[in-house]
C-alpha cells in the first residue's frame, strides 16, 4: 500500500459525490477538448479549403473579401455580374497561370434545400487538381458533374439523366466527384456556356478564379489585375485573414464561456474536496498521531483531488473525441463562416493539453484543502475523547 | 536506571472561556523501560492530557518531557512526527480504523507514513497472527466486532516496533470478554519488554498494571493515597 492507494480508497467512501465531481470535470474537459480541437482544426481547414480550391485570387465586380471567400468556396449569388470580356485581360497579366470564369446560381430544391449550380469552363480543372472523377469531364453542353453528396441525394450514377424542374433543364451525368470533404461535394457543375444560357446570363460571370505560377508574386499580380477597370481583386490570404478575423470574435466568446465552465469546475472540485476534508479532520488528526507528517497528509488530499480531475479529464476527452461530429455541428451553427470538411479534428497535443489542464484544475483546487488537512494537529484526534 | 519516560515539573493549561484551567499541574513522573503503568483518576483529573504530553501530540506550557532519552518539549513538529512514528504506538477507545482500508492495510499504515515499506507485509502478517486476526486480514473494519477492531488497532500501534505503547481507555467500548482479551495481549507485550502507559477507569484493568499513577485536579497523587 502507498499514499496513492490510500487516496484512491478514500474516494470510494462517498462514491456518489466523487462521481458527480468527476462528471463536472468531465463536462468541462469535454468542452475544452472540443474547443481546442476546433481551434486547431478550423485554421487548418480554412487554409486547406482555400488551397484545395486552387484559387489564389478571386476577381469579382465589387464586394468585400468575406463575400468573395463565400462565393469562391461555398457558392452563392450576388446581384451584380462581371462581364466575360474581362477574362482575356485577366489572363494576360504576367504571373497568371490559369483563369476560370464561374457563374454560380442557387436554386430552391426539394424542401428547404438549395441546389447550387456552378457554371465552369475547362480551365476549372487546372484549379481543382486534386479532384478525382468517376466518369469523365463534360462531354457536351448538357453534361453535368455531380459532387459526391449531390449524387447521393439525387440517387444518380454516371450515364444517367437528371432533370431540374426549377430551371426546366435536363442533364446527363458525365462524372461524379469522389468525396473531397469540401463544399464541392454538394455542388452541381455544368458547362459555363450552358449555365449562362439556363440562367439567362449570357456573357456574364459571378467571378473569376485566378491561379498563379508563383505565389511570391501575389502582390505584383494583384497590382497588374487592378489596372483592369471595374473589377475587384481579393487574394486568398486576404480571404483567409478576413475569415479568421470574423470567426475570431466567435472564438473569443466561446473561450469566455469555456473559462466560466472551467472556473465552475475548479470551484466544484474545491467544494467537494474541502467538504471531504472537513468531515475527516479527526481522521487526519489520528493519522498524525500514528506518524503521518503534514507533507504526507497534504499529498493524500492532493492525490485524491488530482485523481478526481484526471478521471474527469480522461472521460471528458474520450467523450469529446467520440462526440466530435456533434461538436462540429454545434460549432458550425454559431460560426459566421465554416469551412467544409471536419473542423474538430483529433490532435494528440490537444489531448495531452486537456489532460494537463484537468490535472492543473485538480492541483489548483486541491491546494487549499490539502493545506487545511496538513495543518490538522494530532490533538484533533483526541479533542473529544 | 535510565527512564523510558521522564516528566519534570510539567504544566499544561487550557483556556475555558475567561478561565484558565491547569489540566496538568507541576507533574513529575518517571517510567522505566518495560513498565506497565495505569493512569487512573476521575473525569477531568488530567489523565488524557498527561497521556497526550507523553505521546508527543501535545506540548507542555512549562517543564520537560523526555521519551527514550530525548527531550521532546522543545522539539519542532518535524521531530515530534518522527518520535510518534518511530517510538510511540497509540491505541484509543474509538479504534480509528480507516473504513475503506482492509485490516491488513490499516495495520500497514504506520509503515507507509514512516516510509519503511520493506518487510511491512510480513510484519503485518506476524502482528495479525499475534492478535489472533490472521484470517481476517482482507476484511474491512465494518465486518469486525468491537473487540476485533481494537485488536487491529493494537497491531497497527505495534507496526513500527515502538518503545512505548500508549492506550487511552482501550477497553472503554468493549464488553468484559473482549476487555480481557485486550488485557491478555497487553500482558504478553509487556512481558516482551514493551513499556505500556494506559489510561483507564476500569479498576480491574488498572490492577493488572505494575504501577498505578492516580491523578486528581491535574496533579499526581502520592502512591499511598
Amino acid at each position: 500500500m502507498n499514499l496513492f492507494t490510500l487516496s484512491l480508497k478514500n474516494l470510494r467512501r462517498r462514491p456518489a459525490r466523487s462521481l458527480l465531481t468527476i462528471g463536472g470535470v468531465a463536462l468541462a474537459s469535454a468542452a475544452l477538448f472540443s474547443l481546442l480541437s476546433f481551434n486547431t482544426g478550423f485554421n487548418v481547414s480554412v487554409k486547406k479549403e482555400m488551397s484545395d480550391s486552387g484559387i489564389h485570387m478571386f476577381v469579382s465586380t465589387e464586394g468585400c473579401p468575406m463575400e468573395a471567400a463565400s462565393l469562391a468556396l461555398h457558392g452563392g449569388e450576388i446581384p451584380k455580374f462581371l462581364s466575360e470580356d474581362r477574362v482575356p485581360a485577366i489572363r494576360s497579366v504576367p504571373g497568371v497561370r490559369a483563369v476560370t470564369g464561374m457563374l454560380i446560381f442557387a436554386v430552391p430544391g426539394e424542401g428547404r434545400r438549395m441546389d447550387l449550380f456552378y457554371g465552369v469552363d475547362d480551365e476549372f480543372l487546372k484549379l481543382r487538381k486534386h479532384w478525382k472523377l468517376k466518369g469523365t469531364w463534360f462531354t457536351d453542353e448538357r453534361s453535368i458533374i455531380l459532387g459526391a453528396e449531390a449524387a447521393r441525394v439525387e440517387k444518380r450514377d454516371v450515364g444517367e439523366k437528371v432533370y431540374f424542374p426549377e430551371v426546366d433543364a435536363e442533364f446527363k451525368v458525365s462524372g461524379i466527384l469522389e468525396r473531397t470533404g469540401s463544399e464541392d461535394d454538394g455542388f452541381f457543375f455544368i458547362p459555363l456556356k450552358t449555365a449562362q444560357k439556363v440562367f439567362k446570363k449570357e456573357g456574364k460571370l459571378t467571378g473569376v478564379g485566378v491561379n498563379l505560377n508563383d505565389l511570391t508574386e501575389m502582390e505584383k499580380v494583384k497590382d497588374g489585375l487592378e489596372l483592369i477597370s471595374d473589377i475587384y481583386v481579393v487574394t486568398a490570404q486576404q480571404m483567409i485573414d478576413q475569415i479568421l478575423k470574423l470567426v475570431g470574435s466567435s472564438k473569443t466568446l466561446m473561450f469566455a464561456v469555456l473559462s466560466i465552465a472551467l472556473i465552475i469546475a475548479v470551484l466544484g472540485v474545491l467544494n467537494t474536496v474541502l467538504m471531504s476534508v472537513m468531515e475527516k479532520l479527526r481522521e487526519f488528526g489520528y493519522m498524525r498521531c500514528i506518524g503521518a507528517s503534514p507533507a504526507a497528509v497534504f499529498q493524500i488530499v492532493l492525490i485524491e483531488t488530482v485523481i478526481l480531475c484526471l478521471a474527469g479529464g480522461l472521460i471528458g476527452v474520450t467523450v469529446g473525441a467520440l462526440g466530435s461530429s456533434l461538436a462540429d455541428t454545434l460549432i458550425r451553427d454559431v460560426l459566421p463562416y465554416a469551412p467544409g470538411g471536419k473542423m474538430v479534428v483529433f490532435d494528440p497535443w490537444v489531448f495531452a493539453l486537456t489532460l494537463g489542464v484537468a490535472i492543473g484544475i485538480g492541483a489548483l483546487a486541491g491546494l487549499y484543502p490539502s493545506w487545511r488537512a496538513s495543518h490538522v494537529p494530532p490533538m484533533e484526534a483526541v479533542r473529544n475523547e | 536506571m535510565n527512564s523510558m519516560i521522564e516528566l519534570s515539573g510539567v504544566r499544561k493549561t487550557y483556556r475555558r472561556g475567561s478561565e484558565i484551567v491547569a489540566a496538568v499541574n507541576d507533574v513529575s513522573l518517571s517510567i522505566a523501560p518495560g513498565e506497565f503503568v495505569a493512569v487512573v483518576g476521575p473525569s477531568g483529573s488530567g489523565k488524557t492530557t498527561l497521556l497526550n504530553l507523553i505521546g508527543c501530540i501535545d506540548k507542555p506550557d512549562s517543564g520537560g518531557v523526555r521519551v527514550d532519552g530525548l527531550e521532546t518539549s522543545r522539539l519542532a513538529e518535524r521531530g515530534l512526527t518522527k518520535i510518534r512514528a518511530e517510538k510511540i504506538g497509540f491505541i484509543f477507545q474509538q479504534f480509528f480504523l480507516l473504513p475503506t482500508l482492509t485490516v491488513r492495510e490499516n495495520v500497514e499504515l504506520p509503515a507507509v507514513f514512516l516510509g519503511k515499506r520493506n518487510g511491512a507485509a510480513s510484519r503485518t502478517g506476524e502482528l495479525l497472527d499475534q492478535v489472533g486476526l490472521g484470517s481476517r486480514a482482507s476484511h474491512l473494519p465494518s465486518q469486525l466486532s468491537g473487540g476485533e477492531m481494537q485488536r487491529v488497532a493494537i497491531a497497527r500501534a505495534l507496526m513500527n516496533r515502538p518503545k512505548v505503547l500508549i492506550a487511552d481507555e482501550p477497553t472503554g467500548n468493549l464488553d468484559s470478554k473482549n476487555a480481557e482479551s485486550i488485557l491478555n495481549i497487553f500482558r504478553v507485550l509487556n512481558g516482551q519488554g514493551l513499556t505500556i502507559v494506559m489510561v483507564t477507569h476500569n479498576a480491574e484493568l488498572a490492577r493488572e498494571a505494575g504501577k498505578i499513577v492516580s491523578m486528581k485536579d491535574g496533579a499526581v497523587l502520592p502512591a499511598n493515597v
